[in-house]
């Protein structure tokens, strides 16, 4: 049997800025992984969603290499600054931690299905990457509509070999049934359990309707703390098959596929 | 460490805390779409798989519908569960509907040990010339005040425990996110000895460590939200928490039991 793998898939590094939360910095958020047997984490820097390109690229490569290579990174598209977006992701081909595309509707007030986004489709296809985005349900913040599940279907239906990643599953309402369904139909479509969708029954439901081998493990850390969710899904009751593909397996399989033979 | 080891180290973990939900719930509420309807069943079945070893448990009717009516469907269920206990829901005293803390004849049942007020829903405000009186007489009980933070402001809350120094107040972290406020909850509870922090939605990353660190463990209380919410979310956090194993035990369960323990009727 090989040793279990425990990957957080959807993790920030970077003060969190609007919020206070203590042990952000990247020496804590290493302490904590090894308290918690978390080997590997990615990484989206605040600093590079927030627009600030250069200093998140920079942050992020430092961290990576802080790490020892435990943290990879994705960098940020933002459809409201294209060319500066895509030079900056230009500029990380080649780096070593460089491992995906996040892009995050909601926050960048931009609707997941604007034609603007085709553009990093396009890009993910050409240089074989996976695309995390936020996908929320819509809630009492009327910005999460513009990251409904059911938004991005047009770019998942034409784009079916980048695997995209659904972060938060979709949300603790009604777009979690979008995004399971979205990943019933598309075999390109995953879902990350991070963030603070505490529904009860949350791991073994999207297990039973989607398939283990289709959701990841993640936390959102800082903004949530990686306890909140490591516990809950070790404890959920799926198989230990279905717990060594969503604890580490799949996220690997997406984003970083050349490792995964490693430790079996 | 094998799967199986760790998930026997977590469920052991988790079990020594004797955990004591200060939140548990019957009914339903649309805040939380996805939720099954809190049957009492359902609710000891999660009890049971969470190692969760009593509640006060409230209904949703409560803020939903009427209070004076959800007060009797949750003290009818909970005949023949000894290790529950009620939060019932209590308004200002004045104008009191029929049935509730205030209206003629009433009497503090024996099963409930605390109490939690909906100000924002039921359209009234923490301000004490309204709820002064409903204050003066939780505090002769010595029943703890329970209100989530959705429901009222920061600065009632404030101004409510000065006023009232010896009404445990727990402000409870659900429906909408917290997190975006602890710089207003961390000097509240630092101010305020008598109000205490429920954790089912206390999840911003070290939150638990700071707290005990530079306010103690004291004011921090095990709620779950079950079950709209997975009480292995708050019971993880604890368990995995770097502080003391003390203050694991305290903040599970030991908190709210000493709180209720007090209760006086």
């Amino acid at each position: 049997m090989s040793a279990l793998r425990i990957v957080d898939a959807h993790m920030h590094l970077g003060c969190p800025w609007t919020l206070f939360t203590h042990g952000w910095q990247t020496a804590e958020v290493l302490r904590l992984m090894n308290h918690l047997g978390i080997e590997r984490a990615y990484s989206i820097h605040h600093r590079w969603l927030a627009g600030d390109l250069d200093e998140g690229r920079a942050a992020s490569l430092e961290a990576y290499e802080q790490s020892g290579g435990r943290i990879p990174f994705m960098a940020v598209f933002d459809p409201r600054c294209e060319k500066q977006s895509l030079a900056a992701i230009d500029s990380c081909l080649g780096e070593g931690g460089f491992i995906g595309i996040k892009i995050h509707p909601s926050f960048h007030g931009i609707a997941a299905d604007d034609a603007s986004y085709e553009v990093i489709w396009e890009y993910a296809q050409e240089h074989n990457l996976p695309i995390l985005s936020h996908t929320w349900s819509e809630t009492y913040n009327p910005v999460q509509k513009l990251s409904l599940p059911r938004l991005f279907e047009t770019h998942i239906a034409r784009h079916p070999s980048v695997s995209f990643v659904m972060g938060h599953a979709g949300g603790p309402g009604t777009g979690q049934y979008q995004a399971a369904e979205l990943a019933g139909k598309y075999p390109n479509v995953y879902l990350d359990i991070a963030g603070d969708v505490f529904t009860y029954d949350l791991l073994p439901r999207l297990v039973r309707n989607v398939g283990a081998d289709r959701v990841i493990f993640g936390t959102d850390q800082p903004w949530i703390d990686p306890r909140s969710n490591l516990a809950r899904t070790i404890l959920s009751g799926i198989t230990d098959e279905q717990m060594r593909l969503v604890l580490g397996e799949n996220a690997l399989r997406v984003f970083e596929p050349h490792l995964l033979s490693e430790g079996d | 460490m094998s799967l199986s080891q760790l998930k026997t180290q977590i469920a052991e973990d988790i079990a020594a805390l004797d955990p004591f939900d200060a939140s548990g719930w019957l009914g339903r509420t649309g805040d939380y779409p996805l939720m099954e309807d809190g049957s009492p069943e359902l609710l000891h079945t999660i009890y049971r798989n969470a190692g969760i070893n009593g509640a006060l448990v409230s209904h949703w009717h409560g803020r939903e519908y009427c209070p004076a009516d959800a007060n009797k469907l949750l003290l009818e269920s909970l005949i023949g569960r000894d290790k529950w206990l009620a939060t019932l829901t209590v308004q200002p005293l004045f104008p009191a509907d029929p049935g509730l803390a205030g209206s003629e004849g009433w009497v503090w049942p024996e099963q409930a040990r605390a109490a939690r007020v909906f100000p924002a829903s039921h359209k009234y405000s923490l301000v004490e010339w309204c709820v002064g009186s409903l204050c003066k007489m939780l505090v002769d009980l010595h029943v703890p005040l329970f209100v989530m933070h959705t429901e009222t402001s920061f600065e009632e809350v404030y101004a409510l425990a000065r006023r009232f120094p010896e009404l445990n107040i727990v402000l409870e972290s659900q429906t909408k996110k917290i997190l975006y406020h602890m710089r207003m909850i961390l000097p509240l509870l630092k101010a305020c000895p008598n109000v205490n922090l429920e954790m089912s939605n206390c999840c911003s990353q070290g939150m638990i460590e700071y707290i005990c660190e530079n306010i103690g463990p004291s004011q921090l209380v095990l709620g779950t939200f079950s079950p709209a919410c997975d009480p292995l979310v708050p019971l993880g956090l604890i368990a995995q928490a770097r502080i003391s194993e003390e203050a694991k035990k305290m903040i599970a369960g030991d908190n709210i039991r000493r709180i209720i323990a007090e209760v006086r009727l």
